[in-house]
C-alpha cells in the first residue's frame, strides 16, 4: 500500500479525503509538528488514525474529557480495530499495571491528562517508541481559551519527557492568540499550522429576537414542528433542559428526552445511543451534549440560551450536517438573556477572598500542599463555599508554584483578567447577535480569517427564510413510534425467536 | 401522596423505632460495609433496603428527611437527628405501594448490578449476531463487564440462535412468574439490535410511575432472579453460568481473613497482634461473622449464663440500644463486645 488514498480506502473505507485532512497527514508523516485546526465534523480523528497505521508506532491521544475518550476508542473498535487502551483514572491499579507493562501492543493509546502528570505513567511509555503525539481539543491548554483546563499545563512537560516526540494539536475552535498560546505552552519552535475556516457552508444560520420566554418556547414549538430530522437544542440550565423537553412533551411532541451532567452515566449513554440510533428524533441539552457524538445526520442546532462565547456557538452549531447535506443553525435571543452566561463564568472562578482563605490554611499547614489540598477537598469546599471548579483551579495554580508567598497576587491577577475577558467574549458574541449584517461574515472575521464569504443560502441578515432553507432539506423518513408494548413480543424480536405466541 | 423515596425512607425511619439516627438511614441505604450498619440491617429488619441507594447523597437525605417533617410525616426526638413516624405518617406508609417483599439488598446489593450489565451486554451482543450484524456500540462502557461477556463467548461455544432460544426460554420462565409491572419495566430497560432500553426516567413517563418507584421494582425484578437462579441452578444453566463467579462469600475481606484465624484457634487479642489491628477492630468481624451465620459458637466470648442475662433484658426493655441495655444490667463484667454478640445471634427474634 503507496498511495494516502489507498490506506484510506483500506482501513477506513472512504474513496476521498475531506478538506483539509490530506495537508494535515501528509505534513505529519514529512515529520512536522503541527497545530491543526479543522472545523466540527471534518473528520478530525482521521487526522491520526491513518499516521498511526502509515508510522507503524503507537500514538498517545490526551483527550480532556473521560466520556470523549470513550466514545473515540468505542469507534475505533466498532471499525473493527482491536489494539486500543483507554486509560484513566477509571482503571484500577491492578488494570493500570496489566495495561503500562504491554504498552507496547496497543496501537491507540488513550490517556487523560492528569494520568499523564504521574511519574510511573511516563517511565512506563518512556520504554516504548511513541510514533504521535496528539492533543485533542488542544484549545484547552490556552489560559485564554473557552475550555481552559489546567490539567493541560502539563502537556508540555509531558512531551519533552518522552523526547519529543511528533506532536499533533488539533482544535475545532481557536482565534489566532489562542493558537499562539497552544504552541507556547507546548514548548515547540518549529510548529506548523494548518487552518481551515470554520464556516460551514452547508449550515443556515439563524438569529431571532423575541421579547419573552413564553415566545420563545412558542417559537420552538413551531420550529421544531416546521423542521424534519434530528436536532439539538442547547440550554446553560440542567433544570431548563428538563422542563422544556417535559413541555414539548406535553405539546404532543414526541421522540424527545433531554440531557445534561447531572445524569448518571448509564442513563446519559441511554439518552445518546437512543440519540444516535434515531430512536429518538430530539434532545434538550445541556453543552454536556455533544462531544464525541458521532452522528452525521443532525439537521439543526437550536440555541435556546445564549451560549458564553463565538467559540462555544461554533463548535456546538458545528455538530449539524456532518453528512453535507443542509442544515440550520437557530439562536433564539430576547433582552437580558446575557446574565445566564455572566452569572455562569462568574461561577468559574474564584473570588479574591476565597483565593486568600485556602491560601491562609496552606500557609499555615505548611505542608506539601497537594498531598494536604486533596483530602481537604470537602472541607474547603464548605468553608469557602468553592465548587468544584473553583476548587481545581485554585489547587492547580497553588501547588503548581513552588513558592508559597508569591503566586496569590499572580493568581488574584488572573482571575481578574481572565474575568474580564470572559466579560468582553460575551459581549462580542452579543453585538453579533443584535448586529444586522451577515452572521456568516461576522463569524469568519471573529477567528481573523480573511475570507471571502459567498453562500446562496447564509443567514438570516442575508434575507434567508427558514422556508427557504426548508425547500433545500433533504427527503427524510420519519421514523414510527411503535404503538403498543407487550413485553414478550419485545424479548422475541430482540433476540430473533421466532414463532412465539402471545 | 409521597414519592418513592420518601417511602423508602419513612419505612426506615419507621423501622428504626426512633433508636438511630438519620446517619444510620444514610449507611443502611447506601450499604456500608460497616460492622454497626449491617448488624442494625438484621436487628431493625431492614435487609431488604439495605445498600439499595449506593449512590445516596447527605443532601437527598436531608431534603428528603425536611419534605417528611413538612408533610407532619415524621417529627424529630429531643434529640434533632432522631426522628419518628407521626401517625399521619402511619397512614401515608398504609396508602402507598408496599416495599417489595422480594427485595434482597443485604443479599445481592453487590451482585445486582454486575448481573445486570452483563445480562443487559450479553442481550444485545446476541441480539446483533443473531441478526447477522457484528458491528454495534456496547450499551455498557464499564470495561470489566465487557471483558466478562467476552470471556463468556469464548467459553460457551454453543451456536448463538441456540444461545439466544436458551436465553429467551430462562428469561421468560422468570418473568412470567413476576407482574405485569415487573415484566415491562425489565423489558424496557432491554437494549437490542433495533431499539435502545429506555431510562427510568423515560418508563416512568410512560407508564406514569414515580420514577423511584420503578427503580425499586427494577431491583426487586432482578434480587428475585438472582435468588430464583442460585435456588434452582439447573433449570437456569445459562444465567447460572453467567454469575457463577459471583456467588462468593458475604463476608467482607478482612473478616474473611479473622474467620481463618478464628478457626485455626487463636484468641481475638492473637489475631489483633498478627495482622497489626485493634482489638476492636477483630471484634467487629466476629459480630459480622454472627450476623451471616447465627449458628456460629459464641460460647467462647459470652457464657451461656451471661447470654441469657442479656436475653431478658432485652425482652424486658423492647429495645436494641446497647447503652440501654448496659445501664440496666448494672454488672460491669458485660461488655458491649458481649452485648452487640448475643444482639447478633438474636437477629430478628427480638
Ligand atoms: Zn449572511
Amino acid at each position: 500500500m503507496n498511495s494516502l488514498e489507498e490506506m484510506l480506502e483500506h482501513y477506513f473505507g472512504f474513496t476521498e479525503f475531506r478538506p483539509g485532512q490530506k495537508e494535515v497527514i501528509s505534513s505529519l508523516l514529512a515529520g512536522k509538528h503541527l497545530l491543526a485546526m479543522l472545523p466540527t465534523g471534518t473528520g478530525k480523528s482521521l487526522c491520526y488514525q491513518l499516521p498511526t497505521y502509515a508510522l507503524k508506532k503507537p500514538t498517545l491521544i490526551v483527550s480532556p474529557l473521560l466520556s470523549l475518550m470513550q466514545d473515540q476508542a468505542e469507534q475505533l473498535k466498532v471499525r473493527g480495530e482491536k489494539r486500543v487502551l483507554t486509560f484513566n483514572s477509571f482503571l484500577t491499579l491492578q488494570q493500570k499495571k496489566a495495561a503500562l507493562s504491554q504498552l507496547s501492543s496497543f496501537r491507540f493509546i488513550f490517556i487523560s491528562p492528569e494520568m499523564l502528570a504521574l511519574d510511573y505513567v511516563i517511565r512506563a511509555i518512556q520504554q516504548i517508541e511513541i510514533g504521535l503525539f496528539v492533543i485533542d481539543e488542544a484549545h484547552c491548554i490556552s489560559q485564554w481559551g473557552y475550555d481552559f483546563r489546567p490539567d493541560y499545563l502539563n502537556l508540555g512537560e509531558a512531551r519533552q519527557k518522552l523526547g519529543e516526540p511528533l506532536t499533533l494539536a488539533l482544535t475545532a475552535t481557536a482565534t489566532e492568540e489562542v493558537r499562539k498560546d497552544i504552541i507556547e505552552k507546548l514548548e515547540i519552535k518549529d510548529m506548523k499550522q494548518i487552518v481551515s475556516t470554520v464556516d460551514r457552508h452547508n449550515i443556515a444560520l439563524f438569529v431571532e429576537k423575541l421579547s419573552r420566554y413564553e415566545e420563545k418556547l412558542e417559537r420552538l414549538v413551531q420550529l421544531v414542528q416546521q423542521f424534519s430530522g434530528s436536532g439539538i437544542i442547547y440550554f446553560s440550565s440542567k433544570k431548563a433542559a428538563e422542563s422544556v423537553s417535559e413541555y414539548l412533551h406535553n405539546q404532543g411532541i414526541d421522540r424527545v428526552a433531554y440531557y445534561h451532567g447531572g445524569m448518571e452515566p448509564d442513563q446519559r449513554m441511554l439518552i445518546q445511543q437512543q440519540f444516535i440510533t434515531g430512536q429518538l428524533r430530539m434532545i434538550c441539552a445541556t453543552s454536556a451534549f455533544g462531544m464525541g457524538v458521532n452522528k452525521p445526520d443532525i439537521r439543526f442546532v437550536i440555541h435556546f440560551h445564549l451560549p458564553a462565547t463565538m467559540e462555544s456557538y461554533v463548535q456546538e452549531i458545528g455538530r449539524a450536517g456532518r453528512d453535507g447535506e443542509q442544515s440550520a443553525a437557530v439562536l433564539l435571543y430576547s433582552d437580558g438573556d446575557e446574565g445566564l452566561p455572566l452569572h455562569l463564568m462568574e461561577q468559574q472562578l474564584p473570588t479574591d477572598a476565597q483565593v486568600e482563605g485556602v491560601h491562609a490554611v496552606l500557609l499555615k499547614s505548611g505542608e506539601g500542599m497537594m498531598d494536604i489540598l486533596k483530602p481537604m477537598q470537602e472541607q474547603l469546599c464548605q468553608q469557602f463555599s468553592l465548587n468544584e471548579v473553583q476548587f481545581r483551579m485554585i489547587a492547580q495554580f497553588l501547588a503548581t508554584k513552588q513558592d508559597v508567598a508569591k503566586p496569590i497576587e499572580l493568581f488574584k491577577q488572573y482571575c481578574y483578567t481572565r474575568k474580564s475577558r470572559n466579560a468582553q467574549k460575551l459581549d462580542q458574541l452579543l453585538q453579533w447577535v443584535r448586529g444586522s449584517a451577515c452572521r456568516r461574515v461576522g463569524i469568519v472575521q471573529y477567528f481573523e480569517e480573511n475570507q471571502a464569504v459567498n453562500n446562496p443560502v447564509c443567514c438570516d441578515c442575508c434575507g434567508m427564510s427558514i422556508e427557504q432553507v426548508m425547500e433545500r432539506w433533504p427527503h427524510i423518513v420519519e421514523r414510527q413510534q411503535a404503538d403498543s408494548f407487550y413485553w414478550k413480543r419485545e424479548l422475541a424480536s430482540i433476540l430473533c425467536i421466532k414463532g412465539t405466541k402471545e | 401522596m409521597a414519592n418513592y423515596l420518601q417511602v423508602i425512607i419513612l419505612h426506615t425511619i419507621k423501622k428504626f423505632q426512633g433508636e438511630r439516627s438519620i446517619y444510620a438511614i444514610y449507611h443502611m441505604l447506601q450499604g456500608k460495609k460497616s460492622s454497626q450498619t449491617i448488624q442494625d440491617a438484621h436487628l431493625f429488619r431492614l435487609t431488604n433496603v439495605f445498600g439499595t441507594i449506593p449512590h445516596f447523597t447527605r443532601k437527598q437525605l436531608v431534603d428528603t428527611i425536611q419534605n417528611l417533617v413538612e408533610h407532619d410525616w415524621i417529627t424529630a426526638k429531643q434529640n434533632s437527628d432522631v426522628f419518628i413516624i407521626t401517625q399521619s405518617g402511619e397512614e401515608e406508609l398504609a396508602q402507598c405501594e408496599p416495599i417489595p417483599t422480594r427485595l434482597n439488598g443485604w443479599k445481592y446489593q453487590n451482585v445486582a448490578p454486575v448481573f445486570w450489565g452483563r445480562l443487559n451486554l450479553l442481550i444485545q451482543t446476541l441480539s446483533h449476531i443473531v441478526h447477522n450484524e457484528t458491528k454495534f456500540y456496547p450499551i455498557q462502557r464499564n470495561t470489566k463487564i465487557q471483558q466478562s461477556i467476552k470471556q463468556f463467548l469464548q467459553q460457551n461455544r454453543q451456536n448463538r440462535e441456540l444461545m439466544a432460544q436458551h436465553l429467551y426460554e430462562e428469561l421468560t420462565d422468570l418473568l412470567e412468574r413476576q407482574s405485569d409491572r415487573h415484566q415491562t419495566i425489565f423489558v424496557r430497560k432491554l437494549t437490542g439490535i433495533n431499539r435502545v432500553g429506555q431510562t427510568f426516567d423515560q418508563i416512568s413517563k410512560t407508564m406514569q410511575l414515580d420514577e423511584w418507584y420503578v427503580r425499586y421494582v427494577f431491583l426487586e425484578s432482578l434480587h428475585w432472579m438472582l435468588a430464583e437462579i442460585e435456588k434452582t441452578f439447573t433449570q437456569y444453566r445459562l444465567l447460572s453460568s453467567l454469575i457463577r463467579d459471583l456467588q462468593q462469600s458475604r463476608l467482607t475481606q478482612s473478616t474473611q481473613t479473622t474467620l481463618q484465624f478464628i478457626q485455626a484457634g487463636r484468641t481475638l487479642t492473637e489475631i489483633a497482634d498478627i495482622r497489626r489491628l485493634k482489638v476492636n477492630t477483630i471484634e467487629d468481624h466476629l459480630v459480622e461473622i454472627v450476623l451471616v451465620d447465627k449458628q456460629f459458637p459464641i460460647d467462647k466470648y459470652v457464657t451461656s449464663a451471661v447470654e441469657e442475662k442479656i436475653r431478658q433484658v432485652m425482652k424486658k426493655l423492647q429495645t436494641k440500644q446497647l447503652k440501654a441495655i448496659r445501664q440496666s444490667l448494672a454488672d460491669e463484667a458485660i461488655s458491649f463486645f458481649q452485648i452487640r454478640l448475643v444482639l447478633a445471634k438474636a437477629g430478628d427474634e427480638l
